[in-house]
C-alpha cells in the first residue's frame, strides 16, 4: 500500500512537473512576455529595461527554474491583463468549476448506473437498446452543439431555465445536463460489458444452480465483480469532466476555470493560462490517483 | 456452454427478439456508410459541387432560411448566414477541412503510438516502462485540456491543430497495440518464428503487425470521430484553423447569436459533426463486434 502511494505520488509529481515545463517552454517560445506588457511602439531601450525586470534576458533554464521556484512559493506570476495575481483569479474560479462537474457527474451516473446494470443483466431487451443508444449519442455529439439545443429549446422556446450565468440551482440544470450525456456513454458501456462478462462466470453458474435468487445473483455476486471496471472509468471521467468544463463554461457563460482559461488565451494572458491548466492538471491527477488507491478496497486481489 | 448450446444463442441475437428498439444492425451500419460516402465525395469534390463561393458574402440575400421553410430563395438550398453566405456550401468545404485535418492527424496518431506500443510490447524492460510511463501522464491530463493548452501557444494553423491532435491522440493507440503485441509474444508462431532466426524486423512486421490490424481499425474509427467533435470543439472556442477559413465548429459559434430566431446556421453544422461521427461509431461498434464477440 505504502508502496504504491509513493509510486502514485511521483507518477503525478512527474506529469505535472513535465507538463509545467511543457507549459513554459510554449509559452516562452511563443512571444516575449515584455513586448506584449508594453505598447505596440515603445522604444527599444524601455523593452530591454523591461525583460531584465522580468528575468528574461537570463537564458531559459534559469528561467524555468525561477518560475519553479516561484511557484512552490505560492507565486504564480501576475496577470497580464488583470494586474492581479494569477493565483488568486484562478482561486476565485474553482468553486464554480467543482460545483458544475460534480452535479453533470451526478446526474449522468444517478442515470447511467442503473441503465447499465439492466442492460447488463437483460441483454437485447429494451433496457439494452437504450443502453447502446445512450452510449452512442454519448459518444458522437459535441458538448457545445448539445449546449446550444438544450439553450434554444429551453431557455429561448419554453421559458423554462435561463440561458447562461450563474445563480441558483435552476441556473445548473442545462449545463450539468449538457456535460453529463458524455459520460453516461462510457459508464454504460463499460457496466453493460462487465456485468455481462461477469454473468458468464463459473461461480454465478454454481450461484444459479445452487438456486440463489436472480436478484441476489446480481447485486451480491455479480455487480461486486463488474463494478471495477465501471469504477476506474467513473475515476479518469472526473477528470475529464474538470477539462470538458471548458468547453461547457463556454457556452454557458459559466463564470469558472475553463471560462478563465479560454478567455485568457484569447487575450494572451499567459500567467493565467500556466496557472489554470496546472490546477486543472493536478486536480485530475489527483482524483485518478484517489480512485487507483482506492482499488484494493474493492478487489481483495490487490491487498498486499 | 455446448456447441448446440452457443448456435441457438447465436440464432437468438441474430434474431432480436424482444427490444423495442429493432433498428437493425445491418441498417444502421449501412446508413453509416452512406453518410461517410456522401461527406467523403463532398470533401473530395467540394470546389466542383459547392453551387457558390463558402466565403463569398451577398448582403442582400442574409439569414435565409433552407428550402423547406416559408421565405427561403432558391438558390441557397439550406440558407445563408448572418453575412448572405451560402450555407450548403460552407458545410461542404466544413466536410473538407474536418476531415482533412482528423484523417490526417489519425494517421499519425496511428503511426506513432502503434511504433511505440510495438516497441515497448515487444522488446519490454526499462524502454517499455519509460514509454508507458508517459503514455500513463499524457493520458491522466484530459484530452480537450491538452489540446486547448498546446494551441494557445503555437501559431493557430492547419498544421499546428493536426500536430497538437497527433501529441493528443497516441497514446491511446500505444496502450492497445503494447497490450496486443505482449500477448503476441507468446503465441507459437512468433516463437515458431524466432526458433526460426527471423530477424526481429521480420517478426514485427510480417508477424506480429498484420495481427494487430483488426483492433487498430477498430480503434481508428472511434479515435476519428474523437477528432473531429475535438476539432470542432477547438473552433467553436474560436482556436482553431483561423476563423476565414468555414469549419463546423466556427460556423456553428458564428451561429449562436442568431440562435433563437435563425436556428438553421447553429444546427446543420452541428448536425454534420453528429452525423458523421456517429456513423463512425456505429461503424467502430459493428466491426468491435465483428472482430472480437466477446466484449459485444
Amino acid at each position: 500500500m505504502g508502496r504504491r502511494l509513493a509510486t502514485k505520488v511521483l507518477t503525478s509529481a512527474g506529469a505535472l512537473f513535465l507538463l509545467s515545463m511543457i507549459i513554459f517552454l510554449f509559452t516562452r517560445l511563443s512571444g516575449d512576455p515584455a513586448s506584449l506588457l508594453l505598447p505596440m511602439d515603445a522604444p527599444p531601450e524601455q523593452l530591454a529595461a523591461m525583460q531584465t525586470a522580468l528575468g528574461l534576458d537570463q537564458p531559459l533554464p534559469v528561467q524555468f527554474a525561477r518560475y519553479l521556484r516561484g511557484v512552490i512559493g505560492g507565486d504564480f506570476g501576475r496577470s497580464l491583463r488583470y494586474q492581479e495575481p494569477a493565483l488568486q483569479l484562478v482561486l476565485e474560479r474553482i468553486p464554480a468549476t467543482i460545483q458544475m462537474a460534480v452535479a453533470a457527474a451526478a446526474v449522468g451516473w444517478l442515470i447511467a448506473i442503473p441503465l447499465g446494470i439492466l442492460a447488463g443483466w437483460k441483454p437485447n431487451s429494451t433496457w439494452d437498446g437504450a443502453a447502446r443508444l445512450v452510449a452512442l449519442f454519448g459518444q458522437s455529439m459535441p458538448i457545445y452543439w448539445l449546449g446550444i439545443l438544450l439553450i434554444m429549446l429551453f431557455a429561448v422556446r419554453l421559458q423554462l431555465l435561463p440561458a447562461a450565468g450563474r445563480g441558483d440551482w435552476r441556473y445548473l440544470v442545462l449545463p450539468a445536463a449538457a456535460l453529463s450525456l458524455n459520460l453516461m456513454g462510457s459508464v454504460t458501456r463499460i457496466l453493460r460489458v462487465s456485468i455481462r462478462q461477469t454473468l458468464r462466470q463459473d461461480y454465478i453458474r454454481t450461484a444459479r444452480a445452487k438456486g440463489v435468487h436472480a436478484h441476489m445473483i446480481l447485486f451480491k455476486h455479480a455487480l461486486k465483480n463488474a463494478s471495477l471496471g465501471a469504477v476506474t472509468v467513473m475515476g479518469l471521467q472526473l477528470g475529464s469532466l474538470l477539462g470538458g468544463t471548458v468547453v461547457t463554461e463556454t457556452v454557458f457563460a459559466w463564470p469558472g476555470l475553463g471560462r478563465l482559461i479560454v478567455q485568457s488565451i484569447q487575450y494572451r494572458d499567459f500567467p493565467v493560462v500556466q496557472t489554470g491548466v496546472l490546477f486543472l492538471a493536478a486536480a485530475v491527477l489527483a482524483v485518478n490517483s484517489v480512485v487507483d488507491l482506492l482499488y484494493p478496497l474493492l478487489d481483495s486481489r490487490l491487498r498486499t | 456452454m455446448s456447441v448446440t448450446a452457443r448456435k441457438l444463442q447465436g440464432l437468438r441475437l441474430g434474431l432480436a427478439g424482444r427490444s423495442i428498439f429493432p433498428m437493425p444492425r445491418r441498417l444502421g451500419v449501412s446508413l453509416s456508410l452512406v453518410v461517410l460516402t456522401i461527406t467523403l465525395c463532398g470533401a473530395v469534390l467540394a470546389p466542383v459541387i459547392a453551387p457558390h463561393d463558402p466565403t463569398a458574402q451577398q448582403i442582400l440575400y442574409r439569414l435565409k432560411p433552407p428550402v423547406f421553410l416559408a421565405g427561403a430563395s432558391p438558390s441557397h438550398l439550406l440558407g445563408t448566414d448572418s453575412l448572405g453566405r451560402d450555407m450548403l456550401s460552407r458545410l461542404i468545404y466544413g466536410a473538407r477541412l474536418s476531415l482533412l485535418v482528423s484523417v490526417t492527424a489519425s494517421l499519425g496518431a496511428c503511426l506513432f503510438g502503434t511504433a511505440v506500443g510495438l516497441l515497448s510490447g515487444r522488446f519490454g524492460g526499462w524502454l517499455e516502462r519509460l514509454l508507458m510511463a508517459l503514455v500513463d501522464m499524457q493520458l491522466s491530463i484530459p484530452f480537450i485540456l491538452l489540446a486547448v493548452t498546446l494551441i494557445a501557444v503555437v501559431e493557430p494553423g492547419l498544421t499546428s491543430i493536426i500536430l497538437v491532435l497527433i501529441a493528443t491522440g497516441w497514446p491511446s493507440y500505444a496502450r492497445v497495440v503494447r497490450a496486443e503485441t505482449a500477448k503476441l509474444n507468446s503465441s507459437g508462431f512468433v516463437e515458431a518464428a524466432q526458433a526460426l532466426g527471423q530477424r526481429e524486423g521480420q517478426i514485427l512486421l510480417r508477424h506480429i503487425l498484420p495481427n494487430l490490424l483488426p483492433q487498430v481499425i477498430v480503434l481508428i474509427s472511434m479515435e476519428l470521430a474523437k477528432f473531429i467533435v475535438l476539432e470542432s470543439s477547438l473552433s467553436f472556442l474560436g482556436l482553431g484553423v483561423e476563423p476565414s477559413v468555414p469549419t463546423w465548429g466556427s460556423m456553428a459559434a458564428e451561429g449562436r447569436e442568431y440562435a433563437a430566431t435563425h436556428w438553421w446556421i447553429t444546427t446543420l453544422p452541428g448536425i454534420a459533426v453528429f452525423a458523421v461521427c456517429l456513423s463512425l461509431n456505429t461503424l467502430g461498434d459493428w466491426l468491435q463486434e465483428r472482430l472480437d464477440p466477446q466484449s459485444a
